[in-house]
């Protein structure tokens, strides 16, 4: 007889694993199963692992460049195998944090790869837990199999790096991402295929080491769909570190030659073809929903057109009781838009009224230096029938910036002329991943640019970029001359 | 020239306050193209054109009350615009503030971490097009039609079933919005416009009778006082009828009967009453009687019951409202203060002195001002500062008896309780008859601030406290 659940959340990456322990809090009895390990794709081999080299990168480029600030290192060298221990200590901890949790909140926890079996008379879900494939890995056991019957499902598999019918990831001469944060050998050259996301943040990690970089990028910019402005901040010190950056160009082969020797096919737009040789090629070239181990097809669950589940405001899929959230149902593949769905998603069990709501999705590319940005562009806003207009203020006007010794980038400011609304921000430059958090928290509370230009930010910090970038809105920035007229502001108005 | 009028929206609408124009002046606007939205007592909605031309002149104002059938703007037919048959019907259409649809479903949802049962009939496909949920693909929106408020008023909102478009903002304005904020939502909820049964999940009261409590009853009004016959019950009958008496109606007398003739001809009563078990209150009055005694203080239920007033005006803090009237419109007044009337009998007729302040005040306080102020009343002594001011009054018949009664608004109050006397009657409890002890309750309202189901909510509310001291306890400040 299998256990029955109020909630069974199959997969306890960030957005699984929210959802167990808010269902837990809210009483219902809940399950999770994990075919690999807690955590999912974030804690081991995405945001917090790979964030740990970049950080460790950020500081090899100090110590490069000490000699600006007097420090003069005599025999500095990276000791790579124990820097991977160190981030593998960092993965741990956290991991077996979650696990911690999870019996903390007494959410049951079942090892092996979930699977629909089918729906009972009663309505109630019936999940196997097949405990001899591992999700990652076929010809690794994990746990023992075993049933469950649930109430409600929350489907929270997320997605794995997508391939190529010739492109495929061998470990070896052609790496994924997971494989890229275990590489214990410095190489000397690698090609990063795929000029997104992951692959420049993993890449620019690896120059910091000394590697010769070469990108190759399909389309025809660098992080595509990222604000142009904003990327070539990054662009440029990418081809000041020596980058090779190949845009609207595709990889037709990699060749693996022997250990180390790796030959990259390249063809550009006009068809004329190149070579790069290189250690080892990095394949990034998006993400995948994961689907395959489910059987969606035992309970009826639809899938859109490119694969991801469908679901409504309420992630609720077509079968009754079967939600989804995460990287699996699509958008944009953030760990803590997973984890929101997964929390709106639970508290829409107790009310029929309860949908996603959110004005802004903040988001932060962990590239050098940092992108990150939250709600519209400018043409974004237009198309929504906003007027906007830009505030913008260059960190090289910042003291604390230049404190830092980081004061390249600036902070753009999007707000509509007629209300003086917030509509969004993008940023490049020192700690930006840390600073956008203020303009999300000022659009889901329908600020003005007004509201940040008033507000007191201390000195000297970086957050007074954004407060001038919100000056600068009305035209009426102090650090930095402004040729525009000054708009009058709200309160202006009022004398 | 085209006459631009407000068309008759339907369900007896017969005007609607100019919310915004979607067009200025010399705009070109198409057949059916939204033009102006207007918001009804019903629904707000977008008027369409019924001709297409440019706009002329605008002849009315954001915020102005239009009615039906007033012109609105002037449109120049056919100017600017290819000439399309102008005899296209004005159909607006309507976002109703809340749809039949979902407010069944509210009506029928249950509260917090309650897990609703698998529907195991309806069939998959069904399930998904029919939920009213829109499509989702993951990520946020942010359109030129939103609306500021906070993310907790929104989850408010949304899990009360209300459209923030309906809610009046007063927080600080963006543009031409005011942000909404979490008391406007609230007071929206409490004024019965919006959905009241899903923002008041704890208001119904819990499970009526307890075994424990009838099994441990012990009547206080058990044996009823001896009452001396008055001698005017002797008259000699044989004698021939005196003629009528004729006396001017002067003093108290007067006052009272243009008091209630204001009330009863001003504010639409209705009456709303309920039965409720309270063995648990009969106890606790027993023991505060003796801890009474201590200080000289005479405890009767009184002090309880307006506590359990305070406690459920809070709750709805529309029935500590009143309506005025003034020159530009109406006014809701929502009180601050908690001033509880309580009607006492005299020789001269009806006196309701105040209990001012009553949220404040102690239970004991409470008994030795109710002491007092009666003492005082009866023996015409009290001021008029101690009669004025209340803004929620109860009245007792407790000592004279009767099922109950209907009692008339304390106008410009709003409501009115009527409490009467606690009785040991049979109850069925768990399908055996035990001995209870119930008491009624009865209220006026006036149905022009206070609907139905917001009375019947703070009817509840009281009887909860009642029923359950240990809730007025916790609510003791």
């Amino acid at each position: 007889m299998s256990e029955k659940f109020d909630v069974v959340v199959i997969g306890a990456g960030p957005g699984g694993y929210v959802s167990a322990i808010r269902a837990a809090q809210m009483g219902y009895k809940t399950a999770i199963i994990e075919g690999h390990k807690m955590g999912g794709e974030c804690l081991n081999y995405g945001c917090i692992p790979s964030k740990a080299l970049i950080s460790t990168g950020h500081i090899i480029d100090r110590i490069h460049e000490g000699e600006k600030y007097g420090l003069m290192f005599e025999k500095f060298r990276v000791d790579l195998p124990k820097l991977i221990d160190w981030k593998a200590g960092i993965v741990k901890s956290l991991t077996g944090g979650i696990a911690q949790l999870l019996k903390a909140n007494k959410v049951t926890t079942f090892q092996g790869t979930g699977e629909f079996v089918g729906l009972e008379k009663d309505g109630s879900k019936k999940i196997k837990i097949v405990g001899s494939v591992d999700s990652y890995d076929a010809s690794k056991t994990t746990g023992k199999d075993d049933s469950v019957l649930a109430e409600k499902v929350i489907i929270a598999t997320g997605s794995f790096s997508a391939e190529f019918p010739h492109l495929k990831i061998d470990g070896k001469s052609l790496l994924g991402s997971k494989d890229a944060l275990e590489v214990t050998k410095t190489p000397k050259k690698i090609v990063v295929i795929g000029g997104g996301v992951i692959g420049l943040e993993l890449g620019s990690f690896f120059t910091k080491l000394g590697t010769q970089l070469d990108v190759v990028e399909f389309a025809p910019q660098i992080l595509t769909g990222t604000d142009k402005e904003c990327v070539d901040v990054v662009q440029k010190r990418l081809k000041k570190n020596g980058v090779g950056i190949h845009l609207e160009s595709k990889v037709t082969k990699v060749e693996s030659k022997s250990a180390g020797k790796t030959i990259v096919h390249v063809e550009d737009k006009t068809g004329k073809a190149s070579q790069i040789e290189c250690d080892w090629a990095l394949l990034t070239v998006g993400r995948r929903p994961r689907t395959q181990n489910l059987k969606l097809e035992k309970v009826g669950v639809e899938l859109n057109e490119k694969g991801f589940i469908k679901v409504n405001a309420r992630l609720e899929t077509n079968v009754p009781g079967i939600h989804a959230i995460g990287d699996v149902i699509g958008g944009a593949m953030l760990a803590h838009k997973a984890s929101k769905e997964g929390l709106v998603c639970v508290e829409g069990f107790s009310n029929p009224q309860v949908t996603m709501d959110i004005k802004a999705l903040p988001w932060a590319i962990f590239v050098d230096p940092e992108i990150a940005g939250v709600g519209h562009t400018e043409e974004s806003a237009r198309e929504a029938g906003w007027d906007p207009v830009i505030g913008k203020c260059p960190f090289a006007a910042n003291g604390r910036a230049l404190t830092t010794g980081e004061s390249a980038g600036f902070v753009k400011l999007i707000a509509d002329k007629k209300t003086d609304r917030i509509l969004g921000a993008h940023m490049v430059g020192p700690e930006v991943s840390n600073l956008v958090q203020e303009v999300a928290m000022a659009i889901e509370m329908g600020a003005t640019s007004e509201d940040i230009a008033r507000t007191v930010h201390a000195h000297p910090t970086l957050p007074e970029t954004i407060m001038e970038a919100a000056e600068s809105v009305h035209g009426m920035a102090i650090h930095i001359f402004e040729r525009k007229t000054p708009v009058k502001k709200a309160s202006f108005e009022l004398r | 020239m085209a006459k631009f009028v407000l068309p008759d929206i339907g369900e007896g609408v017969v005007e609607g306050e100019l919310i915004q124009w979607l067009v200025k002046e010399g705009d070109v606007v198409a057949v059916d193209q939204a033009v102006v939205e207007v918001m009804t007592d019903k629904a707000t909605v977008e008027v369409p054109s019924p001709v297409a031309g440019k706009i002329k002149s605008l002849n009315a104002a954001e915020g102005d009350m239009i009615k039906v059938g007033q012109t609105l703007a002037e449109i120049e037919a056919g100017a600017g615009a290819a000439k399309v048959a102008a005899t296209a019907t004005p159909a607006a259409t309507a976002t109703p503030a809340a749809s039949k649809e979902t407010a069944d479903s509210r009506s029928s949802e249950t509260p917090k971490a309650e897990m609703p049962t698998s529907p195991t009939q309806a069939p998959a496909q069904s399930h998904f097009q029919s939920s009213a949920a829109p499509a989702y693909s993951g990520g946020a929106s942010l359109s030129a039609h939103d609306i500021p408020a906070a993310p907790i008023v929104r989850a408010m909102a949304q899990k009360s079933g209300v459209d923030l478009s309906q809610v009046p903002g007063t927080g600080p304005k963006v543009g031409s919005q005011n942000r909404i904020l979490e008391e406007d939502l609230l007071r929206f909820l409490n004024n019965g416009a919006g959905a009241v049964q899903a923002g008041a999940p704890s208001f119904a009261h819990s499970a009526p009778f307890s075994a424990q409590a009838a099994a441990s009853a012990q009547p206080s009004s058990k044996s009823a006082p001896v009452k001396t016959v008055p001698d005017y019950f002797y008259r000699d009958l044989s004698a021939a009828p005196a003629p009528s008496e004729r006396q001017p109606l002067r003093g108290l007398r007067r006052v009272i009967a243009q008091a209630m003739t204001k009330s009863k001809f001003t504010a639409p009563h209705y009456a709303y009453v309920d039965e409720f078990e309270c063995s648990e209150l009969v106890k606790i009055r027993t023991e505060a009687k003796k801890v009474g005694e201590q200080y000289g203080v005479k405890i009767s239920y009184l002090p309880f019951i307006v506590k359990a007033v305070v406690g459920a005006l809070k709750e709805f803090p529309v029935v500590n409202s009143s309506l005025e009237e003034g020159e530009k419109g109406a006014d809701l007044v929502f009180k601050k203060e908690y001033n509880i009337g309580f009607a006492v009998a005299t020789p001269d007729g009806l006196v309701v002195p105040v209990i001012k302040n009553a949220d404040r005040k102690s239970l004991l306080q409470i008994g030795q001002e109710i002491n007092d102020l009666s003492a005082k009343v009866r023996a015409g002594k009290a001021t008029s500062e101690e009669l004025k001011g209340s803004t929620f009054t109860i009245t007792s018949m407790g000592n004279i008896g009767g099922l109950f009664a209907t009692p008339i608004i304390n106008y410009p109050e709003v409501g009115i309780m009527g409490v009467y006397k606690i009785q040991e009657k049979p109850i069925v409890e768990k399908g055996q008859i035990v001995i209870g002890q119930t008491m009624h309750i009865s209220f006026s309202f006036d149905h022009r601030v206070v609907d139905g189901a917001v009375g019947g909510y703070f009817s509840n509310a009281i009887i909860a406290r009642l029923q359950n001291p240990a809730r007025l306890l916790m609510e003791l400040v």
